[in-house]
């Protein structure tokens, strides 16, 4: 074994071109080497393949057959795919901003030394932390004909609460409300450590500039919790398109497909009718919408979110 | 340098590995679910089931087939019924099914590319489709091919609860009981947040219904689904009516439970409820009143019920389709089920020689089975029927 003996200090750069930097590169890509090749082989690599799969009928058992854009033509002219979009649609749009209200109302609720503070903080976030599943079917005991918010109608109002989960007008409700439950722990504590962050010589200053509570709330609090707000806001956006497990486990898409959203048509389409070309077309689809919904956002937000440099 | 270099390839190489093995463990398995060591052959058997109850059984019947053949043991692998088929169709196309697997008669036409035809080998395993009921043997078939031995074979049947009946005064139901009673029986039942009836939120679940009412299937002449004519249309509002007409069920929910209505009654909250004698296993295990079962009450065209059943097939990708054979020749013959532990509730097998003491009602049966020869079966449909979207949710409960 040889061991070089150390190089005498020369004057940087001797060679032409830089190969210590090549050296660097690959020392680099040594340390990337993991995560890059999980990224490869659980993310790139299985996209690809289901832009592949998507021009091909793709059954799971029998004959593959190219067949161009027929899969794309098809769910566009599909009545159920209309309604599932629609479906998800509808669901973004209320589910987002109920989220960040809620969560932003908790967190300003919390904001101050009140006391207890770390408990209802603990309290808020128990939802999010709880397994989905086991939530969904508490709360589908509570929804069902019978159950406990029927029976509170039927003791306050003297008449049955609707059919939440078998009525077409209110499942989608149903389902937005036991959503928002389960999430807005995790934006809460965004912004409540978002909120921490606002230095308190900010408010006192408006405070003698003769601001009341609610001109603070607006030029002050606001402006500087807009980072985390647009974190919250692309997170939450992102995660809702992708909504599954509270209709699979609430509804299971029903009545109808009153509350089919696109990643649970893209599960039965690939797993109940193990139609793989067509799954695979819905989650390009959905890949598409939610990055240009991303990209318009990261677009949008110079207008108002506030880096304080 | 030249020993950072080695540490470099170390840890190159040991990543190198960790991934190689990470990628293995995802392909690992194949064998087409068939190990022989010391001359006795392991079959994995592939089959769904609703509880530990059915677990039991089928265990039993696996210890049976070695019974009877030494050389052959049974490797249970199992999962719930709506699990299962897709299990089933992730571990085909990996080539790692099992070599016994179970097939149900509606589902028999989606997996067909999966299984042996058997026609070549029955005889030689001692399996004449003479001892099974036609209609089921058939039900198995696809293009004419048998792809499966049938097991179990049963039409949708009405189970009552019979302490609610006694406790209430009603008459139990009878063999020749008919709609009118149906509907009196349900109303009287229905009282202090109790039901009399519990109904399925599926279309399927109005078959039964339209034959006996409007001696209609929803298929059309040609096959076709056919919702919309007249007959099947009359009964899906008079099915709906139950709910919200006459109140005698509770409303219906969208729901991800596979079977809403049979736990409504096994929670003693419906007093009746229709669905396969294949659930008697479950419902005896779990009710807390006496069960009872019934026909389909007769309407203006009679007592009729729609028939599904299950049976055994072996996959493409088993070894020894010979030795698969000879065990489902074990678990569908007369000796595995006289034997069954499952009390009869499976109605296991299919033989025509064993029709007594079975659970279900032979003259439903035999309705059924009539009008099923008749209209070319409600329950396979073709091929190209169109995929009902809608419906495909709750489809469980008809194995």
């Amino acid at each position: 074994m040889t061991v070089s003996a150390p190089a005498p200090p020369t004057t940087p750069v001797a060679e032409p071109g830089g190969s210590g930097h090549r050296r660097d590169g690959r020392a680099a890509l040594g340390f990337l080497a993991p995560s890059t090749s999980g990224f490869l082989l659980f993310t790139l690599i299985p996209l690809v393949g289901s832009l592949v799969i998507s021009f091909f009928a793709w059954p799971v058992l029998g004959r593959r057959r190219f067949v161009g854009l027929d899969n794309f033509v098809e769910l566009l002219t599909d009545p159920i795919f209309h309604r599932v979009m629609l479906n998800t649609l509808v669901f973004v749009l209320v589910y987002v901003p109920l989220n960040v209200v809620v969560s932003l109302g908790l967190a300003l609720w919390i904001s101050p030394r009140i006391r207890g503070r770390g408990l209802y903080r603990l309290l808020f976030f128990i939802p999010t932390v709880t397994p989905m599943i086991a939530n969904a079917l508490v709360w589908r005991l509570l929804y069902q004909p019978g159950g406990p918010i029927d029976q509170g109608f039927q003791a306050v109002f003297g008449m049955p609460s609707p059919n939440f989960l078998g009525d077409n007008r209110w499942a989608m409700a149903a389902v937005i409300l036991m959503s928002v439950w389960q999430g807005f722990g995790y934006n809460m504590l965004v912004f409540s450590a978002g909120l921490d962050a606002i230095p308190q010589s900010l408010h006192e200053a408006a405070s003698i500039d003769g601001a009341g509570p609610l001109r603070r709330f607006w030029s002050v609090t606001l402006p500087m919790l807009s980072p985390s707000m647009f974190f919250a806001m692309i997170m939450t956006l992102i995660t809702s398109f992708q909504v599954f497990v509270q209709p699979y486990a609430l509804t299971a898409g029903g009545p109808g497909v009153a509350t089919e959203t696109m990643v649970l048509h893209l599960y039965r389409e690939g797993f109940v009718q193990f139609d793989l070309g067509t799954a695979s077309t819905i989650g390009w689809f959905l890949f598409m919408i939610i990055m240009l919904v991303t990209a318009l956002q990261f677009l949008g937000q110079k207008r108002w979110v506030h880096y304080d440099d | 340098m030249a020993i950072t270099t080695i540490r470099k390839r170390v840890l190159a190489s040991a990543a190198a590995a960790v991934l190689a093995l990470t990628v293995a463990a995802c392909g690992s398995g194949g064998g087409g679910g068939s190990t022989t060591v010391d001359g006795k052959t392991t079959l994995v058997w592939n089959m769904w089931s609703g509880s530990t109850a059915e677990v039991d059984a089928w265990n039993h019947l696996s210890g049976m087939v070695t019974a009877k053949h030494p050389d052959l043991a049974l490797e249970f692998q199992t999962s719930s019924f709506n699990d299962y088929w897709t299990k089933l169709a992730a571990q085909a196309s990996g080539g790692d099914a099992g070599c016994i697997l179970g097939v149900q008669s509606y589902r028999a036409p989606s997996i067909s590319e999966l299984l042996v035809p058997l026609d070549d080998m029955l005889t030689g395993a001692g399996i004449d489709a003479a001892d099974f009921d036609p209609s089921i043997w058939q039900a198995l078939q696809v293009d004419g091919q048998q792809l499966a031995v049938p097991y179990d074979f049963g039409p949708l049947i009405m189970f009552y609860n019979a302490d609610r009946f006694r406790e209430a005064g009603v008459p139990v139901p009878t063999t020749s009981w008919t709609v009118q009673d149906f509907l009196s029986a349900a109303q009287s039942l229905t009282t202090g947040g109790k039901h009399g009836f519990a109904a399925y939120p599926t279309i399927d679940s109005v078959i039964p219904w339209s034959l006996s009412l409007e001696d209609t299937t929803p298929l059309g002449p040609d096959g076709e689904l056919d919702l919309t004519q007249e007959g099947f249309v009359k009964a899906v509002q008079w099915y709906a009516d139950l709910v919200t007409k006459l109140g005698v069920a509770p409303q219906v929910v969208a729901t991800s439970d596979a079977t809403p209505a049979l736990n409504s009654f096994i929670a003693g909250d419906a007093a009746m409820v229709v669905d396969g004698p294949w659930q008697l296993v479950n419902v005896m295990d779990q009710a807390q009143f006496e069960v009872g079962v019934a026909p389909i009450p007769a309407g203006p065209s009679g007592s009729h019920s729609q028939v599904a059943g299950s049976g055994f097939g072996i996959s493409q990708t088993c070894p020894d389709p010979d030795k698969a054979l000879a065990a489902i020749a074990v678990l569908t013959g007369p000796e595995g089920s006289s034997t069954s532990p499952s009390r009869g509730a499976r109605s296991r097998p299919a033989p025509r020689s064993r029709k007594r003491g079975s659970a279900r009602s032979s003259r439903a049966r035999r309705k059924a089975c009539r009008r099923r020869s008749r209209t070319g079966c409600p329950h396979r449909p073709p091929r190209t029927t169109p995929r009902s979207r809608s419906c495909s949710s709750s489809t469980a409960w008809k194995r």
